[in-house]
């Protein structure tokens, strides 16, 4: 077998656990809106709960490999010890991360389908509305939760090779110290540079009009191709910066 | 075949090794002796890539030792007692046999059965003893120029130990392999090895011959280190 | 196993005694086999290339031979035998007398203990 296909296996096992609790979490979450929805009368309470189970999966990527990177720190010398580059160790982590993402945002996505057409019907709340418009709004939301996930989950690898590598050379406190100083202070030294005219020019570009205008209270009126390469582009810097880090400077 | 030039290796608050040069042979079963955090653990893992050297070079058939040109040529047995505790003992042989290319799976498995080890339990079920057994198994079964043992024999009883010896006789291909072995328990390997090397505060103190040793100075190797010691 | 040898002295000497006299005692046939090198190493719990070298040296006192490719045998040739018995026996007797002389103990000494010892051995060997 290839090497690395061993090695998704093994991060599917150690991360199985894991997803499961969250599907469970998930179901209880559910029931417990179905619950409420039933106390108060409201079929409509159920689609909030829903709606708040789909956003929160902007952070399940974070939450799977912070679970990942912490079991994984009793065994590090022998997830070092293998002949993969680090690279594919931690996308062996990601990958898995990412599937579990995906099953759980679609149960989460079905249900919450059922719950705004067939509960709470949205045709008539809004007779505007058509089946086109709500897969169409349905699929962008999807697409960019399991985005942005994945990318907070390459945020958080970052930072998981940060402290490594400042605990293994500066001690637990520093590293503790320097680890939550670049969570602080990356995101908003990231956004400063956001605001900049040279930030708009580099990657303000290939303007892209939503179909609807008034889509989601008129927030998202149209999308930058360019802003969506920075980001790709950024996440990419972060994954090979995490890698590098690993592969170089981390001893066990 | 490797190397040590003038190596240092600090940590944060201590010297482990100092200055630290040494030339190992091809095809000898060495034992690495000395007092506890003298920097026996810290040589095997400068061979096995997973830490660098602070000063100096360590190199094997001549290439730098990185934590990849290491997984190619050598198989290292950590002193630590843990594994992926959600697999049983046949998917962890099945896991590092995907993992290594030169992973020899009927030899793993002949060990398995050397060593009476039931491939369907978990690994958190087994007892300290066979889990070391595993450890040895996983170890043995990678067809690699250098095999490193870190304190095999640590916490476990004469059984096992007796078993891991014999396993190591059995199963090492003496004309390709070197093995290389950091032990408190010298009485426990002192028939097999050929060379011993002692070390202290991070330093070498002496590498001899062991039949030389019981030759021309009627010595042990426990009376011989702590002659050399004094 | 490990036990069984003397931690300082050379085991390749003690391990070449040992086999000698296995094939004193006939437990070793004339022309029999040796276990190969690898083999011997694991019933004796001994490093590989001490058990090469223990070979070589009974090669070189005359007790086994090696044919090219087959293994190591007990040498066929009696008068070799016969004087490795020599040779041994000479050898535990002198070591035998060297310890009673230092002990000041005469020759007739030694020999009328010796006589009187082997009798009652042989006598206590008869009753069991």
């Amino acid at each position: 077998m290839n090497p690395w296909l061993g090695q998704l296996k093994k991060e599917y096992r150690l991360g199985k656990g894991g997803a499961l609790g969250a599907l469970i979490a998930l179901f209880l979450y559910l029931g417990l809106g179905v619950y409420t929805a039933w106390r108060m009368g409201k079929p409509e309470t159920f689609f909030a709960f829903c709606s708040v189970a789909v956003m929160i999966h902007v952070v399940y990527m974070a939450g799977y490999l912070c679970v990942s990177y912490f079991l994984e720190h009793k065994t590090m010398h022998l997830w070092l010890q293998s002949p993969l580059s680090v690279s594919k160790l931690l996308l062996a982590k990601l990958v898995n991360g990412f599937a579990a993402l995906a099953l759980s945002l679609f149960i989460t996505s079905v249900v919450t389908l059922i719950a705004g057409t067939m509960v709470m019907d949205v045709f008539e709340l809004n007779p505007d509305m058509t089946w086109p418009d709500v897969i169409y709004i349905g699929t962008f939301l999807v697409i960019h939760i399991l985005l942005i996930s994945f990318y907070i989950g390459i945020g958080i690898t970052f930072l998981w090779a940060i402290y490594l590598v400042t605990t293994k050379t500066l001690g637990k406190i520093s590293g503790w110290v320097i680890g939550l100083g670049v969570f602080f202070f990356g995101p908003w030294i990231l956004a400063k540079w956001e605001d900049t005219k040279l930030f708009d020019a580099l990657f303000i570009w290939g303007k892209v009009n939503l179909k609807y205008n008034d889509f989601v209270y008129g927030i998202f009126k149209h999308v930058y191709v360019g802003y969506y390469f920075y980001h790709l582009l950024l996440a990419l810097i972060l994954f090979l910066a995490a890698s590098w880090l690993i592969e170089r400077k981390v001893e066990v | 075949m490797i190397e040590f030039k003038n190596v240092t290796k600090k940590y944060r608050n201590h010297l482990a090794l100092d200055d630290f040069t040494l030339s190992l042979p091809k095809g000898k079963i060495i034992g690495v002796v000395g007092e506890n955090g003298s920097g026996k653990s810290t040589t095997l893992k400068l061979i096995s890539g997973l830490i660098r050297p602070s000063k100096g070079s360590v190199t094997i058939e001549g290439e730098d030792i990185t934590r990849k040109v290491s997984s190619a040529k050598v198989s290292y047995l950590s002193e630590l007692d843990v594994y992926y505790s959600f697999y049983t003992v046949g998917e962890t042989i099945g896991y590092y046999a995907s993992l290594y290319r030169d992973f020899n799976r009927s030899k793993a498995e002949e060990i398995l059965d050397y060593m009476k080890l039931d491939r369907s339990k978990k690994v958190k079920d087994l007892s300290k003893g066979n889990r070391g057994r595993l450890k040895i198994a996983v170890n043995l079964s990678r067809e690699v120029p250098v095999i490193l043992m870190d304190e095999p024999f640590s916490g476990l009883d004469p059984m096992v130990r007796d078993s891991i010896v014999k396993g190591l006789l059995s199963f090492v291909d003496f004309q390709t392999q070197t093995i290389i072995i950091t032990t408190h328990e010298i009485k426990e390997i002192e028939p097999i090895l050929d060379l011993v090397i002692l070390i202290k505060d991070g330093k070498v103190l002496q590498m001899e011959e062991v039949e030389e040793i019981r030759i021309h100075q009627n010595l042990s190797i426990v009376e011989w280190m702590k002659k050399e010691y004094e | 196993m490990a036990d069984d040898f003397n931690a300082s002295k050379p085991i390749y000497m003690q391990l070449a005694d040992r086999i000698n006299r296995q094939i004193l005692r006939k437990e070793l046939a004339v022309g029999q086999k040796l276990p190969s090198v690898r083999e011997m190493a694991i019933q004796s719990g001994v490093n590989p290339n001490t058990v090469q070298r223990t070979y070589s040296e009974l090669e070189r006192m005359g007790s086994v031979e090696s044919k090219r490719g087959q293994g190591t045998f007990v040498t066929e040739n009696q008068s070799v035998l016969n004087e490795l018995r020599q040779n041994l026996k000479k050898e535990q007797i002198s070591s035998f007398f060297a310890d009673m002389k230092e002990m000041g103990f005469s020759a007739e000494e030694m020999i009328s203990g010796l006589k009187e010892f082997i009798s009652t051995e042989e006598r206590g060997e008869q009753r069991d």
